[in-house]
This record gives C-alpha cells, structure tokens and sequence, in this order.
C-alpha cells in the first residue's frame, strides 16, 4: 500500500514539476510590475517608524494520550 | 508636416546608415565612414535652409473615406520616384522599391525631438545569432519549428520611450504578528502577540522607461530591459538612417501611469523589507504621492524578429545595446506528453523506494 501510494505521490509531483521548469523555458516575455532596477541606490529613507504591541492570544491544545 | 531626408554619401551618393560596429555613419557602397559631428552639421544645414529645401509629396486619394487617411502618410523617394506610405508615427524607414534608409525629418523636429538615443551596438547578424542561441536546447519546442524555420523578417527599431524620475514618498500601516510555541506535558501552547506597525519615508527612482508606441507589446518591451542610459547620446536624425523608427503615440500621461504602478510596487516591497523580527506582515493601508518628477523623451534600440509557425505569428526582441533576446515559443503538446511519463516513471520509482523503506521501518 505503502509503495503504490509513495510511487503516485512522487511520480506525480516529478512529473509536473519537471515539465514544469521545461514549459517555462519557452516563456520569456512578462510584463513588468516592479521598477527595482531603477531605484536609486542608498535613497531609502525612513523618516517614521514604530512597533506598537497591541494584545496576545494563547491557544490550548490538548496532546493525544496513549493508553498505555 | 513631415519632410524626408536621406543622408546620400558625399563620394558615391549611396544610402548612408549608421554602424553601430564602428559607431559612426557608413556609406554601405563605397565604405567611406563620416563621424556623426559631420552629419550634425549637415542636419544643421538641412534646418538652416528652410521648408523650400523640403522634398515630400503627401497626398489623400480621392477614393478614400473620412478620416481614412487621417494617419496615414505618402512620401516619394527621393532616390528612385516611389511612393512610401507610411502611418502617422512612422520616423524612419526603407524604400520598399530601391530599399534606400529614408529619415521623416518632420517626425523628431520641435516639440516631438527626443533629447538622447542610443545608438544600436548589436548588428543584424548579433540579433540572429541571438535568436538561434534562444531556440537551442529548448526540450519541448516542436522540432519543426527548428527544421522549417525561417524567420520571416528582421529590423532595427529606434523605439520611443518615456524614461521617469520620480521620488515616492510613502506612508504604510501593517499588522504584524509574532508566534511562540511551548508544551508541558498535557498542553502545547501557541501565543500571537499582535503589533500595529507604521513606516513612512522616501525613496527615488530614475529613469524607470515605459515605451511609448502603440505598435509594440509593452511586455515585449519590458521583457528587454533594462537599457543602459549612460551609452545615451544627443538625439541626431543621422543615427536612425538604416533602421525604422517610430515617434511616440502613447502620451506621456498615459505612460506615466504605468510607471507609477512600478514604482509603488517596488516601492511597498523596499518598505516592507525595513519591517523585520515579526512572523507574520500585511498592509493594513498605504499612501503613496510622487514629488521631483521628470520625465524624458528617448529613442531606444530595438531588433524585432518575426516567424510563422503554423499559421501563428512569433515575434521575437532583441535589445540593440545589451544584446537580451526574448520571445515566446510554441510548445509541442506530443512532446510534453512524453516527457511527462517520462519524469513521472522516475518519480514513482523514487516513490516506491521510499514507501518500501516506510514500510520496511513499521
């Protein structure tokens, strides 16, 4: 059961992975949605920041217990 | 309206272009280079003696409906006699009877000169190079399309271009988390502490380009950057002899919209990186205005590649200065098909193995 369902699982994500990276190879024109290439180096300039703590949460959750 | 000029070489008379191997104009006939200070002062020249010096000829048919020539332009060659019809943007060209480069003077004089250009440094035989390069090795292209290609046409195109400086002044509002978790023996114990975080500040851009001619894809143009402006030169019309050439059709309003769009982006992720030690970060909200902005009017160069494939049209760009080819290419559904049996047989034996050793360890 073990080895019929790891050969499924893995054969699948190999094979859409792999032809995957081969399908992008023919992709090479993308609109551009980012100007990173022309920001001026150094030019960040932060003027305000602050990191205002507003509340905390705990979740409980019990472990499983054995029997034994 | 528009006159056309071509710089004839003084020796033979011939078509002059530029070539971008020496970086100066070359008479393709008898080889005699001129340095591109000569042909400014002959564009000087050109201007100094005025619309009588001006040989075009721009007529509408008859025949023709309302507003159907509205864009259209007709020019006779001034080597041969033809007629070149061009469309309304068109600033440099060939004649399609004795292939002679003509330049629109008219197209990049007054408010619509661009201020630099750089100048191609790739020839035509880079650009198919480049193209063979880019098909190579490419598992899932149809072997066909290697064996029977044939690309349909080449050209260099001068491309306008708006280029942007701008500085975004930024103000964004996140909220952020930090995780812990503990156990003790009967517990585990997970804690979120919630923060507000605030970060606002500058940061500048410049030169962020947007091409501005209707007739090329805006991703296929992007998809060529970036272009090194410090290879920019003053704009003269002699550079654009051998190539096509375009002059802007996409206002500068218009383009600068996409530019902010860039520019707030990359300027949100820049911001965002400054925002450190917490396990989760999202954009509660944002304001971003731009200030200093400056915008520029440039000619860039492009080589365009064409193939059919199949009865589908493929077009190919080259950048002129740095050489990148992009373009997008078929996929062979046969081939994918193969492949995918191919990889999933590697992966479902890797699979079994595992499962065996899972199996093996219970």
């Amino acid at each position: 059961m073990y080895i019929v369902f790891g050969a499924i699982i893995v054969g699948l994500l190999v094979a859409l992975i792999g032809t995957g990276a081969l399908k992008s190879e023919l992709h090479s024109v993308e609109k551009k949605t980012q100007a990173n290439n022309y920001m001026v180096s150094g030019s960040l300039n932060v003027v305000g920041k602050n990191e205002i703590f507003l509340y905390s949460k705990i979740e409980k959750k019990e472990k499983p217990k054995s029997d034994n | 309206m528009a006159g056309m000029h071509e710089y004839e070489c003084p020796c033979c008379g011939g078509g002059l272009e530029f070539n971008s191997a020496v970086q100066k104009v070359k008479c393709p006939y008898c080889d005699t280079e001129f340095d591109m200070d000569v042909l400014k002062k002959v564009d000087e020249e050109l201007k100094s003696v005025g619309e009588d010096d001006i040989d075009f000829d721009s007529t509408t048919g008859g025949e023709w409906k309302d507003g159907e020539t509205a864009d259209m332009k007709v020019y006779v060659c001034k080597s041969c006699g033809g007629e070149i019809v061009t469309d309304g943007t068109t600033g440099a060209t060939k004649c399609p009877y004795c292939d002679n480069p003509v330049v629109m003077m008219g197209q990049f004089q007054g408010g619509l000169k661009p201020s630099r250009i750089i100048p191609f440094k790739k020839d035509k035989a880079a650009a198919k190079a480049a193209y063979l390069q880019h098909i190579s090795g490419k598992k899932l292209l149809p072997p066909q399309f290697k064996d029977q290609n044939h690309i349909d046409e080449i050209k260099g195109v001068y491309v306008p271009f708006w280029l942007f400086d701008a500085q975004a002044n930024a103000a964004y509002k996140y909220d952020a988390t930090k995780v812990e978790t503990s156990s003790d023996e009967d517990y585990t114990y997970k804690k979120t502490d919630y923060y507000s975080v605030y970060r606002q500040g500058t940061l500048k851009f410049k030169q962020v380009p947007c091409d501005s001619s209707t007739k090329m894809p805006d991703d296929l143009m992007d998809s060529i950057e970036p272009f090194d402006m410090k290879d920019a030169v003053e704009f003269q019309t002699a550079y654009l002899a051998g190539y096509l050439a375009d002059k802007f059709d996409v206002s500068e309003e218009e383009s600068m919209e996409r530019a902010t769009f860039r520019i707030k982006n990359s300027t949100e992720q820049a911001f965002l990186q400054t925002v450190k030690g917490f396990d989760t970060v999202d954009i509660k909200n944002s304001s971003l205005k731009t200030s200093d902005g400056k915008s520029e009017y440039v000619l860039l160069p492009v080589w365009i590649l064409n193939t059919t494939y199949e009865g589908e049209k493929y077009t190919f760009a080259m950048n002129g200065q740095t050489g990148r080819m992009v373009g997008n290419l078929p996929c062979d559904k046969g081939l994918l098909k193969k492949y995918f049996f191919k990889y999933f047989a590697i992966g479902a034996a890797i699979g079994a193995v595992i499962g065996a050793i899972v199996m093996f360890m219970q």
